[in-house]
């Protein structure tokens, strides 16, 4: 008998399903843990007290070191919500709502973090804590974009409907994130254009942009642990009904 | 690569921008640690809810499972 090689690898299928996928993202929690706060407490000793003070800017440009990853991660984590949202409308996979919601809270903090540490930037730097300039403007957005979906999470009782509308929004919103990549090139802004870009040199001083990618790396390995950690929360939730997790809570206590 | 203060009281002043770059850094801090505790919570809650269900109760749920 001729037996079949299956078309996609095990893991996948693992991946997709809500207890492969708690099963396998176990062993994951520790390393990305020890990681994350490795390379902050690192990137942040490093930026904080060892990395040169701009010449113009003095050393309020030290906050850099947690405005760009932030915003960064807002920028990234809003296209693995709206991917995930996709995902769920087109191919029904039961993980993928699951993952949007978990991308929702986690992207509106960061995104928070960056309007924030970027009004505290720049009060020394530009003298007031906030203009309504398109760069700063759009990612407010991004942030109501962000609420807009943990509130449809809200409103319905239905998780299966709530998904769908939450996805249709998340989708919606895409359109504002080429305005905030280009809002530095299109308008006239007190923001300074992009300090990374894929494919220049960096504008930086080596002495400054290290720690700047030891932070970026740190707050990727922390989006990673949120997000897992938030998506298995959300699978207890919903498969509390299932032998497993009964299973699961009466047995382990970690 | 050395330290760039003269001392600890430069460190924290940091010629004059001290008060916005380190509320800068305790505001993330509080918040990434919300952002770890808060499913870390929610997982152990939701464990506590399901262990203290009696043995062969189904799929009945209780109402300290309800949460938001």
């Amino acid at each position: 008998m001729a037996r079949t090689r299956p078309i996609m690898p095990a893991w996948f299928h693992r991946l997709g399903s809500p207890k492969g996928f708690y099963s396998m993202t176990t062993p994951w929690l520790p390393w990305l843990a020890a990681a994350s706060l490795v390379l902050l407490i690192g990137g942040a000793v490093w930026g904080l007290g060892f990395a040169p003070a701009d010449a113009k800017q003095g050393n309020s440009f030290r906050i850099i070191y947690i405005h760009v990853p932030s915003a960064f991660l807002a920028l990234a984590g809003y296209y693995v919500m709206a991917v995930a949202g996709a995902i769920g409308l087109i191919w029904r996979m039961k993980l993928s709502f699951v993952a949007m919601k978990a991308a929702a809270p986690l992207g509106a903090a960061l995104t928070l973090i960056s309007l924030v540490t970027g009004a505290l930037w720049g009060k020394p730097t530009w003298g007031t804590y906030w203009v309504w300039d398109a760069r700063i403007t759009s990612m407010l957005v991004l942030f109501f974009l962000y609420l807009g979906v943990i509130a449809l999470h809200y409103a319905y009782t239905n998780g299966e409907a709530a998904g769908k509308a939450a996805a249709v929004l998340a989708l919606v919103g895409t359109a504002n994130i080429p305005i905030i990549y280009k809002s530095v090139d299109w308008w006239y802004t007190l923001h300074q254009p992009a300090t990374i870009k894929l494919t220049e040199a960096p504008s930086m001083h080596p002495s400054m942009f290290q720690p700047l990618l030891v932070m970026i790396a740190g707050f990727y390995c922390l989006y990673a642990l949120v997000l897992i950690l938030n998506i298995r929360a959300e699978i207890l939730h919903r498969e509390r009904g299932s032998h497993w997790v009964v299973e699961l809570a009466r047995s382990r206590r970690s | 690569m050395s330290f760039q203060f003269d001392s600890l009281t430069a460190f924290y002043t940091m010629g004059g921008h001290g008060p916005f770059v380190w509320l800068s850094y305790l505001f993330t801090l509080m918040v990434l640690v919300w952002l770890v505790a808060s499913p870390l919570l929610r997982a152990r809650r939701l464990r506590a809810a399901l262990a203290r269900r009696r043995p062969g109760a189904g799929h009945h749920r209780s109402a300290e499972e309800k949460e938001s």
